[in-house]
């Protein structure tokens, strides 16, 4: 019994050591033209959505905020505002030639399929078309745990 | 003629052969050295018997074992509680040798993971776009820089080809 405690223990400290998991926070945005400034709970999002070619736009609302713990390799759906889903696929992590760490996701939304490579903790923006009389913006942060 | 120490040792254990025996006797008896040191050995001898039997008579008596034997089954066995008490006590230091080994290895993953070479990283905020592939849609990328001096971010819009969201 302690014996499988302790192997669970280093199994666990040995996954967290290898970023085989990722936490992901998914954001709907809502962006309009007209004034009306940025959603409080967007802050983290604010280097994004203050530059092209976002700056065009005025109001940031939050819709809708997912979170999840995403296993490498296994594909994660995320349920949208708008009926539609967004997949995120955890891919890996590696180590860039400057050191960082970098991480890989696929995503796959109808008609569209993506590879990005990330810095660990960053927001993959995505603007999935035109939603109420603006746009909707899918933010997708994800970190390892 | 002094005899070497190790003639004398076995004479006086009686562990020399017999001719080699006569001879040391022959020696002692011409030497008054010799004699004195033979003497010595037995009175040490004697000292070490005096002392094993003052040892032994010292020790608890079958008597008294058969006594406390008679004691603790008249007890009976140790209550609930004091099992408990064992047990606890035995988790605690009995396996030593195991928590002490887990506890090192426990040490060593995380120092492992706070001296991974990522943590030397500082810019996290960089987004690049490896492949898209679209069907039916168009997909334009916008580079923004990142202020946290990573490569930029790459930001996805992809616009239905025929009518739009809503």
């Amino acid at each position: 019994m302690r014996a499988a405690v302790t192997l669970a223990m280093m199994f666990s400290a040995a996954a967290f050591a290898d970023g085989t998991r990722v936490h992901c926070t998914v954001r709907s945005v809502h962006a309009l033209k007209t004034e009306g400034g940025i959603d409080a709970k967007l802050e983290p999002l604010r280097h994004i959505l203050n530059k092209d070619p976002f700056s065009q736009y005025k109001t940031f609302r939050l819709l809708e905020q997912q979170e999840r713990d995403l296993q490498v390799k296994i594909a994660a759906e995320f349920p949208l505002v708008n009926g539609k889903k967004l997949s995120v696929t955890f891919l890996e992590r590696l180590t860039d030639d400057k050191g960082r760490t970098r991480l890989r996701f696929a995503l796959a939304y109808p008609d569209l399929n993506a590879q990005q490579k990330v810095g660990d903790g960053a927001t993959i923006p995505l603007v999935v078309g035109e939603h109420k009389g603006g746009i909707l913006l899918l933010a997708t942060t994800c970190k390892t745990q | 003629m002094i005899l070497r120490d190790e003639d004398l040792q076995r004479y006086f254990d009686e562990d020399l052969a017999p001719d080699h025996a006569r001879r040391t006797e022959e020696a002692l008896a011409s030497s008054d050295e010799d004699r004195k040191r033979i003497a010595a050995l037995g009175q040490i001898r004697t000292l070490l018997r005096a002392s094993a039997q003052q040892t032994a008579a010292d020790a608890p008596s079958d008597a008294m074992w058969a006594a406390i034997g008679a004691e603790l089954a008249k007890r009976g066995g140790p209550g609930w509680l004091e099992r408990l008490g064992v047990r606890f006590r035995e988790l605690l230091v009995g396996p030593a040798r195991i928590w002490v080994p887990a506890a090192a290895a426990a040490a060593a993953l995380l120092l492992a993971f706070l001296l991974r070479p990522e943590v030397r990283q500082v810019a996290a905020h960089d987004v690049v776009i490896e492949s898209v592939e679209t069907d039916g849609v168009t997909a334009t990328v916008f580079q923004m820089p990142d202020d946290t001096g990573g490569d930029g971010i790459s930001v996805l819009w992809i616009t239905p080809e025929q009518g739009g969201e809503e």
